[in-house]
């Protein structure tokens, strides 16, 4: 059985980034080398956009 | 011939309870085949077996409430015994049925689709007050389900996507995936069958960062290689290692 991880309609920003799969590549790359990093940030278009990690969110909540 | 009409009487009896618990699991909670003891029923069936029985007294309430005529319990205890000897019992029994086919049949399209309503609503009851992931009571054997959706704590909020980090190995040589989590497949077990993934970017897992090297954007290093495609598939059976992290993002100010 496939199922499908979004379930709801995704936000403007997220429809954005990931439409854009230059922008998301060179983001998981930073994830990927950022080590405990937990906030990113990527240029899509010509919105730059403020990438958090579970974590981060839960330290802030 | 033989038509098994106790068997069948039993089935259409708890066709409502079995609907019912299928109308809950929804497409979360596939795993119901979990044997109970030796007698070979499941958790599924016997959940049917207690449900059933609310199912039919709510829709008798509900026919009294209406005026409307209630079951013929004599006519479903001759059906369910299988004592099928010519006389009395049995006539009135044939009679019950083949005098009004509409009534018992509306009978029990009811009485399912209650079971399968109620089912669904009990559901989303769960999901919505998040009583799966408050009381593990309520939580669904579907453990990729939670993983995947970010639905693993109570308190983190829903991601606005999720990103996997798999190795695989290919020809004796282990690569790490990183991509956009799209899709995953389930087995009847609940057992993940596959990852569906876009934007993936891929390097040998030996490849690490060497100490002091630094990381410059975009890649240069070469290491990371994007594939192209749109989504990438990759079986689960192959995966040593998987990592998930929740993103979540927000226009910069």
């Amino acid at each position: 059985m496939k199922v499908d991880l979004y379930d709801a309609p995704l936000s403007e920003e997220a429809e954005e980034l990931l439409k854009d799969p230059e922008a998301v590549h060179e983001l998981l790359i930073r994830i990927m080398e950022g080590g405990d990093r937990r906030h990113f940030e990527v240029k899509t278009g010509a919105r730059t956009l403020d990438v958090t990690t579970s974590a981060a969110v839960l330290a802030d909540s | 011939m033989n038509f098994a009409l106790p068997a069948i009487t039993l089935l259409l009896l708890l066709l409502p309870g079995i609907l019912a618990v299928q109308g809950f699991l929804g497409r979360i909670g596939r795993k119901t085949s979990d044997p109970v003891g030796q007698a070979g029923l499941t958790w599924a069936g016997l959940l049917a077996l207690l449900i059933a029985p609310l199912i039919h007294l709510i829709l008798c309430a509900v026919l009294a409430v209406f005026k409307a005529p209630p079951p013929d319990l004599h006519a479903v205890i001759v059906l369910l015994s299988g004592q099928f000897e010519a006389g009395p019992g049995f006539e009135n029994t044939i009679g019950a049925i083949i005098g009004r086919p509409w009534h018992v049949t509306l009978y029990f399209v009811l009485a399912s689709m209650l079971g399968l309503v109620a089912g669904w609503a009990s559901q989303r009851a769960v999901r919505t007050l998040q009583l799966d992931r408050t009381f593990s009571a309520f939580r669904f054997a579907s453990d990729w389900h939670y993983l995947f959706k970010g639905e693993i704590r109570p308190d983190l909020p829903k991601p606005e996507f999720v990103v996997v980090a798999a190795t695989v190995e290919h020809a004796g040589q282990a690569y790490l995936y990183v991509g956009v989590l799209r899709h995953y497949a389930v087995d009847r077990q609940g057992q993940l069958e596959r990852i569906h993934m876009n934007s993936v970017v891929r390097r040998p897992l030996g490849e690490d960062r060497r100490k002091g090297q630094e990381q410059q954007m975009p890649d240069r290093s070469g290491r990371f290689y994007p594939i192209t495609g749109d989504e990438l598939v990759i079986v689960f059976r192959d995966v040593r290692t998987l990592n998930v992290r929740y993103m979540y993002l927000k226009p910069k100010t």
